[in-house]
């Protein structure tokens, strides 16, 4: 990938020079590679950190492996379970101070130690 | 301890690079969000007026001349931005300071006295290196350089840098370099990447987020609207999104923000 030489620069900027560093470097490559790059900017992705939640990790492996089904499906059922109880039950009860400054609450997770935050 | 008013001065000497389009943005952006905020029109062409919907005057003249103190700053009809309006006699203004030994001072003293009461003094400096310009500078507590990516106007920051620089030589200069602010950015156009690229390898953080380059903003004007009232979702505002993502990336509303940490507000 050609990263973008500049550091120190807003983020803002960045996006910007970023962005067309990425749409020239795809327009360099064969097309398959092309296609492919298209089809995954097209799905709906997200990364989940698991760092100091290696606890809840393993819980969801396992649960994922005992039901013989895929881990995107069981993460997202499961997200959609606890998106139900959250909409029925709210959020107060399960958040905390936070000390960030940026948002006012961490939500806790139960059962993962200090780390489940 | 009484607290220092930022006086923010939008200069360059290219014409033409969203200077009046800039300073009057950012100026009713900083209004709304609940501080006081004076701009001054410093061009002979008065067209802050035009782009606030008033009638220009020759208020500028009146108060470097000294015929009239505070009674020069109008209200703009939004809450929180006043105005000191300029017309063709802005011209006469400069004549007379330039045969003035002091007259590069004399906005920055004029200030002094009308100030209090603001906490943004905004100045839209007139393209080219005249008197007012070097006045606004010595006034200015910050400086930033909006750039048009469309063209030449990079010509332009070198010789703002150079008016600091001989200011400078004579302690004439007390102020800051806020940074430079790119605007009218058509990502569609190579050479604007290119020298939006060769701002940020020479000014670094100093680059606001850039202002895509919009449609609206001249039907803003013609109509006497600010960008904020004629449209508040266009492009110039709020910026544009990149990757589909939802999220937006520059518009005057990321760079005002930007500019207020820059200028101290």
């Amino acid at each position: 990938m050609t990263a973008n030489p500049l550091t120190g620069i807003s983020a803002d900027v960045a996006a910007v020079l970023g962005h067309e560093d990425r749409k020239q470097e795809q327009a360099e490559m064969p097309k398959w590679k092309r296609n492919q790059v298209r089809r995954d900017a097209k799905r709906s992705k997200v990364t989940i950190d698991f760092t100091g939640y290696e606890q809840l990790q393993e819980r969801v492996y396992e649960l994922a492996d005992r039901e013989h089904t895929g881990l995107s499906s069981m993460v997202m059922w499961l997200l959609w379970l606890g998106l139900e109880r959250v909409l029925r039950e709210g959020l107060t009860p399960k958040k905390r101070m936070a000390r960030s400054l940026q948002h006012s609450y961490d939500v806790v997770i139960e059962g993962v130690g200090d780390a489940g935050r | 301890m009484k607290k220092q008013v930022a006086v923010c001065a939008f200069v360059n000497q290219k014409g033409g690079v969203g200077k009046t389009t800039s300073s009057v943005t950012v100026a009713h952006l900083w209004a709304m969000e609940g501080r006081r905020v004076l701009i001054i029109d410093l061009d002979a062409q008065g067209n802050v007026a035009d782009c606030l919907g008033l009638e220009k005057t020759g208020d500028l003249n009146r108060l470097l001349i000294g015929e009239v103190g505070r009674a020069a700053i109008r209200e703009s009809g939004r809450d929180g931005l006043s105005v000191v309006l300029g017309d063709k006699t802005t011209a006469r203004t400069r004549q007379i300071l330039s045969g003035d030994p002091f007259g590069v001072y004399k906005l920055r003293e004029v200030l002094e006295g009308l100030a209090g009461g603001f906490d943004a003094v905004v100045l839209d400096v007139a393209p080219g290196a005249d008197i007012l310009q070097l006045a606004a500078l010595v006034a200015c507590t910050s400086f930033v350089i909006p750039v048009s990516l469309e063209h030449l106007a990079l010509v332009g920051v070198r010789e703002a840098l150079e008016s600091v620089a001989s200011l400078k030589r004579v302690d004439a200069f007390r102020g800051g370099f806020a940074g430079v602010l790119p605007t009218m950015l058509d990502r569609r156009i190579k050479g604007n990447l290119e020298r939006l690229r060769m701002l940020a390898e020479t000014f670094g953080r100093q680059v606001a987020p850039p202002i895509p380059t919009d449609a609206t903003v001249g039907k803003a004007q013609a109509s006497g609207k600010t960008l904020v009232e004629f449209d508040a979702r266009c492009p110039a505002l709020v910026g544009v999104e990149l990757n589909g993502n939802g999220k937006r990336t520059g518009g005057y509303e990321v760079a005002a923000r930007w500019l207020a940490g820059e200028v101290g507000l």
